[in-house]
């Protein structure tokens, strides 16, 4: 074990592969900067340059671009509430209201630090398990998956403080358009209304860059051509991402928590990384001391998110290499990109390649070092954007958002979905509907129909015996009574105190 | 007004739940499962929410231009510009606009046309920092997606495309 873990070390730390790691993360931080792009899209861009590379040398250049996507990818949603990449989306929640309040540099500290540590953390984690994968996988099957998904659901609740019936109907709603598209089990076109680009369904980034992106800028420019995203006249120094970095260590327990819960999230095939920061901010809203201002700023809000954030890519990539089954999407392109390669994943890689998985590890840990380091420097001049006049941000935003939501998936009929989200998330942030619930909505109901479909086709009703699914029911249970519990007991608490 | 706004929002989500419970009557009983519990559970919500913002009074634009009673920090937060209903309907106006010329002539028209006026409209900025601008950022979009990464942007009806 330790030679291989040595001899994966000696393949990374060789110029020609720390370059091309170096380059590679600049790619990765990019495509995830630029809304609309992301990993995927960088990942499938990128695969015909590795033909005729060395493997390891492919690599790690696919792997590092891949691992640092979310770093960049949380930049955009910062600064101007826009989602870089899916998975960043929770970001927002606390991020932007903090350059709003002229602590963005904090908050990209935060980012960057929590980042690259949750990254590291995924590869350790990853690392430790490699010998002990195989059962711990074995114990989740659908009728698992889909309580963990229900489990994530009960969310909803905590993300809607403001009003628990307003979060509801905006979940409900994510979860109706989440079924738009063939149903894959019947093959039914269900609110397709008979149109071909409709099959597939709505793109997550479409419905992001809308109810985030066109609406933050409509706001922005309905407050006048001299409005500015942030309100408190605060430059970004460096010494607010120093303050913003030295949190991620003074919350040590939060950052360890979410990335360990992050990396084992993307372990789980098919449940993606969106959850992930999902279930984690979730968990930092509930387990974290005086958190009324989780939603409008709290810097804890940015660690748990970011932490999952990278950590889950490499519990993704366990399954991958293991047993050959992509734990995220952006996984099951680079599956595809390492037999391209010549590497062919599987329970050998393990027994024959150790020096190979060995070297993944490496790989991520070094990138994610480069990828938030290399942002710092960066980050200072970036924050000074937010403080531009509307009349300034908004046409390159929009430019952006458009072409964005164009580029997902190629077609016309997604720049006017866009904007549509964009009226809509409008009318939701102007009468104070939460606008996440519909995002976790959206990406969680899928996946919990066609795990209930799965569930329900192997065990019938009875899958809601098995003793896993039970401890997840018991404890979505118990964190949906106990968010509602609370919730109350504020609102009589603000009652009492008014009168 | 503005209650009515919340009350018309309120009730275009009942009249997407409702389209949705209509449309879904129709598949079969695998396929609707999932669809038609959500949105009998939606349309249930979306009348409570209709019904309790009708018999709402105030609106959120007021309640939130005061400073709280109970909030010390409110005197020192920086005021924040107010929307009004016109210079809501004058952005939609532009999102549509820029849309529109999309759909009709493409990406790089519509960038070439709808930054330089925006900006000299809406933001009534001096020309060079528009001409400054709109170079930019078009050559920004056509130097990354057109040169770098040969990704063809949609020409519209017209087919503009590069």
């Amino acid at each position: 074990m330790i030679e291989a873990m040595l001899s994966g070390l000696q393949q990374t730390m060789t110029w020609e592969v720390l370059g091309l790691m170096l380059f590679a993360t600049f790619l990765g931080n990019f495509f995830g900067a630029v809304p609309g792009l992301g990993g995927n899209v960088g990942l499938a861009l990128l695969i015909p340059f590795v033909f005729g590379m060395k493997p390891f040398l492919g690599l790690a250049f696919l792997l590092s671009m891949h691992s640092v996507v979310h770093t960049g990818g949380s930049i955009p949603g910062i600064l101007f509430g826009i989602p870089g990449t899916g998975p960043t989306v929770a970001t927002i929640i606390d991020g932007y209201p903090m350059t709003k309040q002229g602590r963005g540099g904090e908050a990209m500290g935060a980012q960057l630090a929590a980042s690259g540590l949750g990254g590291i953390i995924g590869a350790a984690v990853l690392a430790a398990l490699i010998p002990v994968l195989r059962p711990i996988a074995m114990t989740f099957g659908s009728a698992e998956v889909f309580m963990l998904i229900v489990f994530g659901l009960t969310f909803v609740v905590v993300i809607s403080r403001e009003s628990m019936s307003k979060g509801f109907t905006a979940a409900l709603l994510g979860l109706l358009l989440g079924t738009v598209g063939l149903d894959p089990h019947t093959g039914v076109g269900r609110f397709t209304f008979g149109q071909l680009w409709l099959w597939d369904g709505i793109n997550i980034v479409t419905i992001v860059l809308g109810i985030f992106a066109f609406a933050e800028m409509m706001e922005l420019g309905a407050r006048g051509r001299a409005a500015r995203i942030a309100e408190a006249d605060v430059s970004m120094s460096w010494g607010q991402l120093w303050e913003g970095t030295k949190a991620v260590f003074r919350e040590w327990w939060l950052s360890l928590r979410t990335a360990i819960i992050g990396t084992f999230i993307g372990i789980i095939p098919g449940l993606g990384g969106d959850a992930a920061t999902w279930i984690c901010y979730g968990h930092a809203v509930q387990t974290c001391k005086n958190n009324e201002n989780f939603g409008k700023g709290d810097i804890r809000g940015v660690i748990g998110v970011e932490t999952a954030n990278n950590s889950k890519e490499g519990g993704a990539l366990l399954p991958t290499i293991v047993f050959g089954i992509p734990g995220s999407s952006g996984m099951a392109i680079l599956l595809g990109a390492f037999l391209i390669l010549g590497i062919v994943p599987g329970p050998k890689m393990i027994t024959d390649h150790l020096d190979l998985v060995w070297g993944m590890v490496w790989v991520m840990v070094i990138a994610n070092i480069i990828g938030a380091v290399t942002l710092y420097p960066v980050s200072g001049y970036m924050g000074k954007l937010a403080f531009l006049r509307s009349s300034l941000l908004i046409p390159p935003i929009m430019v952006i958002a458009a072409v964005g939501a164009f580029l997902i998936r190629g077609y016309w009929q997604d720049v006017v979905l866009a904007v549509f989200f964009g009226f809509l998330g409008y009318g939701m942030k102007k009468w104070h509907y939460p606008r996440a619930p519909l995002i976790l909505g959206f990406i969680l109901g899928p996946l919990a129909e066609d795990y209930l479909h799965k569930s329900l086709g192997v065990w019938g009703i009875a899958f809601l015996k098995r003793p896993v699914v039970l401890v997840l029911l018991v404890m979505a249970l118990l964190s949906l009574g106990y968010s509602i519990w609370h919730a109350c007991r504020e609102r009589q608490k603000k009652r009492r105190e008014v009168t | 007004m503005k209650v009515r706004g919340r009350a018309i929002f309120a009730l275009v989500l009942l009249f997407l739940f409702l389209g949705g419970f209509f449309l879904c009557t129709g598949w079969s009983i695998k396929a609707r499962l999932f669809p038609l519990l959500i949105v009998i559970v939606g349309t249930g919500l979306s009348v409570c929410l209709l019904f309790s913002e009708m018999g709402r009074g105030g609106s959120p634009e007021t309640e939130e231009g005061k400073p709280k009673k109970d909030d010390p920090a409110a005197a020192f937060k920086p005021t924040k510009p107010k929307t009004t209903p016109r210079s809501e309907a004058i952005m939609m106006l532009w999102v549509s606009g820029f849309l529109s010329i999309i759909l009709v002539f493409g990406f790089w028209v519509a960038i070439a046309a709808v930054v330089p006026l925006f900006m000299s409209l809406f933001g009534r900025e001096n020309r060079k920092t528009v001409a400054i601008y709109t170079v930019g950022i078009w050559l920004a979009i056509y130097l990354i997606f057109a040169v770098g990464m040969k990704v063809p942007l949609y020409g519209g009806i017209l087919g503009f495309s590069w």
